[in-house]
């Protein structure tokens, strides 16, 4: 188990602290910003004298201030030298890009340098007769003390043999849920025992900033710079990403975000499953063209969390990942080709996409990215009641299949769907991993030469993009709204949407 | 058999604020209906921000509980009131068992 997907105080404060950085970006005068508004977010986020969730209410405070830096796109603050909270801040209240890695990052005085994974006897141990953790034990690693039985740490080999054999359930394997939840093996630990992001493995899955119990653990933002972008007049178009569905709540009816994106200053909204519609129709192609004669399988290469994930773990097999645009990239392709002056600001459940947006072949089409909780986090600043605002519509609708991108298994179905459509023979067998940890199976099999001819699906994200660490709704919610959507479209598949055809 | 009428909201601020996992909680109640002793109806409704209760964030979420108000709801004092309420659950108007 683990904190994501539940709304906990952590889930409170880092929406407390999108709403306090949006509400500054908008109401500020952009002349002379008075950024000691900051300081009194601290107080407003963190009220009273007493501690809430930590020792010292002082030290609560200080976490705020390192995550609104955060939010506004600037880096940590080093603990051992003086640099003041404000400092640098007037070089990000502006319509360009700021975001530079790293993108995650750990707050470290916020980190409680959980132990790291080892074997425990917990006081359900009754010092029993039997004691068959002894026995069992292959290195001689389980002795009884003289309450209960006791792991030597620099022996046990963790092979979980005491675990299973103890008559109380009293032996557990517990180790700090940023490192459980990460599929990359990227979190080590610094020389206080606290946890530190490997950047070169990091792929920016955002799975530790929901796992973390103690909310240390916090990405960058670009709210103040759209929002800066929106203020300076500047044309700004919000792509919205499939899994927006049901995502602020079930009266905002898409229809109702698109006129509340409206209502925040963005001049036109586009719905980013008519680019997955593309991008299907590419990868189909891609496939019908190259497997099996260049290539032994095709890997989907929407998530980029996934595509960096096996890029990087398993080279050899790069080649095999398709080389079609991702439905954000086409989707700002073709806005940046009608209107190049245009702001593209791609609105999604996604962190791997903030540092999709900074490879240099993504950067000259997406602007910005934003997560549906920072979104959420401007509805607030500016006071937008969804729910009450009339119905807009997108200028062009995605298929089905488009829309249905974004819950696991639907990115496989949407091109499977497209191949049958283009070459009826052909039959397409299809595997799919939603998870670091499943990806990286599914990788050994692929390496293993076993998923010839296959269409592979990979995301990072459980549950596929609707269970996205920037999302709002419990995962089930939120994937039925999706459907719903899905089914309510006048295409069925990516190739009958008449707006793809340009395209092709 | 009593009813209790739950009243979420659903504005910005509520949503922004966890309300739909609230709604989440009070769904989840139903399947464990028979080992906590519930034999009240609970009549979900999901309702858009009208009065402002939540001063524009400050008090939200809000959710109400037949006549009765919760700012700042969280689960857990949300999911104990019902309990309460459903002992002696005798519905709204105490016509109790009479009722649907
Ligand atoms: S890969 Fe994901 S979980 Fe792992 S450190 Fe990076 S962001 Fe965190
Ligand atoms: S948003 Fe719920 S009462 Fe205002």
């Amino acid at each position: 188990m683990s904190t994501r997907g539940l709304f906990t105080p952590i889930t409170k404060v880092r929406r407390q602290v999108f709403t306090e950085v949006a509400t500054h970006a908008y109401e500020r005068d952009l002349a002379t910003p008075d950024y000691s508004y900051f300081y009194e977010s601290s107080y407003r986020i963190i009220p009273g004298e007493v501690a809430h969730y930590r020792d010292s209410v002082f030290k609560e405070r200080a976490i705020i201030r390192e995550r609104i830096r955060l939010a506004m796109s600037l880096p940590l603050r080093p603990a051992d030298t003086h640099k003041s909270f404000t400092e640098g801040m007037s070089d990000v209240a502006v319509a360009e890009k700021c975001l530079d890695t790293p993108l995650v990052n750990v707050i470290p005085f916020a980190c409680e340098a959980c132990p790291t994974d080892h074997f425990k006897v917990t006081d359900n141990c009754r010092k029993c007769l039997a004691h068959p953790c002894t026995s069992v034990c292959p290195v001689k690693a389980v002795s009884i003390g003289k309450t209960r039985a006791i792991i030597d740490q620099d022996k046990c080999i963790k092979c979980g043999r005491c675990e299973q054999a103890c008559p109380y359930h009293a032996i557990v394997r517990t180790g700090r849920p940023c490192a459980e939840s990460c599929g990359a093996a990227a979190i080590d630990s610094d020389e206080l025992g606290r946890a530190k992001i490997n950047q070169d493995k990091c792929v920016a899955c955002g799975m530790c900033i929901v796992s973390c119990p103690f909310a240390a653990i916090t990405d960058k933002s670009e709210i103040y710079q759209v929002v800066t972008a929106i203020r300076l007049g500047y044309k700004v178009h919000a792509a919205l990403a499939p899994a927006f569905v049901g995502q602020f709540g079930p009266l905002a009816t898409p229809g109702k975000i698109i006129a509340g994106l409206k209502a925040l200053g963005f001049s036109d909204v586009i719905e980013v499953g008519v680019g997955a519609d593309i991008g299907t129709v590419m990868e189909a192609e891609e496939y019908l063209e190259k497997v099996p004669r260049e290539h032994d399988f095709l890997g989907t290469s929407c998530c980029p969390a996934w595509e960096s994930f096996a890029r990087q773990t398993q080279p050899t097999l790069s080649a095999c990942i398709s080389a079609s645009s991702t439905p954000m990239k086409a989707t700002a392709h073709a806005l940046k080709g009608q209107e190049p002056a245009s702001v593209v600001v791609f609105i999604g459940p996604c962190i791997a996409k903030k540092l999709e947006a900074l490879e240099p072949e993504v950067r000259p089409f997406v602007d910005f990215v934003l997560t549906f909780e920072e979104l959420m986090g401007m509805f607030s600043a500016k006071n937008v009641d969804l729910a009450g605002l009339e119905e807009d519509q997108f200028r062009a609708s995605a298929s089905r299949d488009g829309r249905g991108y974004a819950v696991a298994g639907g990115v496989a179905n949407a091109i499977k769907n497209c191949i049958a459509e283009l070459d009826p023979e052909r039959d397409v067998p299809i595997m799919k991993a939603d998870s670091l940890f499943e990806c990286k199976k599914m990788l050994s099999l692929a390496k293993a030469g076993k998923t010839s001819g296959y269409l592979l699906e990979g995301m990072a994200c459980p549950g596929g993009c609707v269970g996205g660490p920037g999302t709002l709704m419990p995962i089930p919610r939120a994937g039925a709204a999706v459907n719903a959507f899905a089914n309510d479209s006048q295409f069925k598949t990516s190739l009958a949407n008449e707006a793809v055809l340009p395209e092709r | 058999m009593g009813k209790l009428k739950v009243q979420v909201c659903a504005g910005t601020y509520c949503t922004m604020m966890g309300s739909m996992d609230i709604v989440a909680a009070i769904e989840s109640l139903v399947d464990l209906k028979e080992s906590i002793g519930f034999t009240c109806d609970i009549d979900l409704q999901v309702v858009p921000c009208t009065e402002q209760l939540c001063q524009k964030g400050a008090m939200a979420p809000v959710v109400r509980i037949n006549e009765e108000i919760f700012l700042s709801a969280e689960t857990e004092t949300i999911m104990s009131r019902l309990l309460e309420l459903a002992k002696n659950c005798q519905g709204e108007s105490g016509a109790g068992a009479s009722e649907k």
